[in-house]
């Protein structure tokens, strides 16, 4: 599980509990600047996630950690991948080379409402 | 870095406006996207950044195409359906200098109008007939300015207004603009489609007696609104 959170002109995602020791990585701040998006994306959970390094992947049951796909560097944190929230960004120096992040969230459609509205107003 | 882009963005566009259209915003998943568009789910984030970024893009390139095409001659031509259908006088002459045109711009005007049946056909240099009582202003306004859009452009508009402009600040000045183009019509335009997407055109009552609508409570509809 994770949690999105704006503020401060940054986008903050955290991974909690065990997920944060899979990823080797607690979180992941980047400028709004670079954040093109966030979309409510249960199906993303299910597609192919690419090569981890480093991570966890047992397919069908988790994926958490950096993920390499088609030249794109993803930040994956899904369990049962119901409630995922897909971020997008630019990938930069700003974004550690990320250029997604697909996560569970508590609450997708806040979380998604949440990021839109701030890149909206910026 | 991520490969170049290789898709036609109109052609991916005009396949998410079928998919927003028919399904609307929120039912629509980014699954029914990508099996719509064809492209692959990385490619999508990476072109639109997110599904309100394509809603977006559709919305923009549908209301874009609202403007399009000569605008002018809208305006010029709503203004003389106003004039003639207001004073019921189907003179030329006077048209020409109300509009302040030529006179072979006003006789454009007439031929167009007469068309649509507003007026009747040129008989000598004699005042045509006007054939649209003063009581239908509002209905050829709203004609002429949805002649200027697709149902789809509409469609999407509708969604927009219904789904997304109450909460998103972006999305209803989209709206506006496209209302503004529209014209003074646009809610008629606007509710005229929306009764002709569920099918409800022809079977309406003349609404000949305003008073008959039932004025018990409204319908409560379920609580679709997002949260």
């Amino acid at each position: 599980m994770a949690r999105i959170r704006v503020s401060d002109g940054q986008l903050e995602v955290r991974l909690t509990g065990l997920d944060a020791l899979w990823a080797l990585r607690r979180r992941l701040v980047v400028p709004l600047s670079a954040v093109r998006g966030a979309t409510a994306d249960p199906g993303a959970a299910a597609e192919p996630k690419g090569v981890r390094a480093p991570g966890l992947h047992m397919p069908g049951v988790a994926a958490v950690g950096t993920f390499h796909r088609g030249g794109d560097k993803t930040l994956y944190a899904v369990h049962s991948g119901r409630r995922t929230v897909v971020v997008q960004m630019e990938p930069g120096a700003d974004t550690a080379g990320f250029a997604r992040a697909v996560v569970e969230v508590p609450d997708p459609r806040a979380a998604v409402d949440d990021v839109n509205r701030a890149l909206s107003r910026r | 870095m991520a490969r170049p882009r290789s898709f036609d963005e109109a052609v991916v566009v005009d396949a998410a406006t079928r998919c927003f259209t028919d399904l609307g915003y929120a039912a629509t998943s980014v699954d029914d996207l990508v099996s719509a568009t064809g492209l692959h789910r990385g490619s999508l984030y990476g072109a639109f950044g997110s599904k309100r970024g394509l809603f977006l893009a559709a919305l923009a390139r549908h209301t874009s195409t609202t403007h399009g095409g000569p605008e002018d001659d809208d305006e010029q031509l709503r203004a003389a359906a106003e004039r003639v259908i207001a004073t019921q006088s189907g003179s030329t002459s006077v048209l020409q200098r109300v509009l302040g045109v030529d006179l072979a711009e006003s006789e454009r005007l007439m031929d167009a109008l007469e068309r649509r049946g507003v007026v009747g056909p040129a008989v000598a240099t004699r005042a045509r007939d006007v054939l649209a009582p003063e009581d239908q202003l509002d209905d050829v306004l709203a004609t002429l300015a949805s002649s200027r859009s697709s149902a789809r452009g509409l469609d999407l508009l509708l969604v927009a207004a219904l789904e997304l402009a109450p909460h998103d600040d972006e999305v209803r000045d989209l709206v506006r603009d496209a209302c503004g183009a529209l014209g003074p019509a646009a809610a008629t335009v606007l509710g005229r489609r929306l009764l002709e997407r569920a099918r409800l055109e022809e079977d309406l009552p003349e609404a000949d007696a305003p008073h008959a609508v039932p004025t018990g409570p409204a319908p409560t509809t379920p609580a679709t609104r997002r949260a």
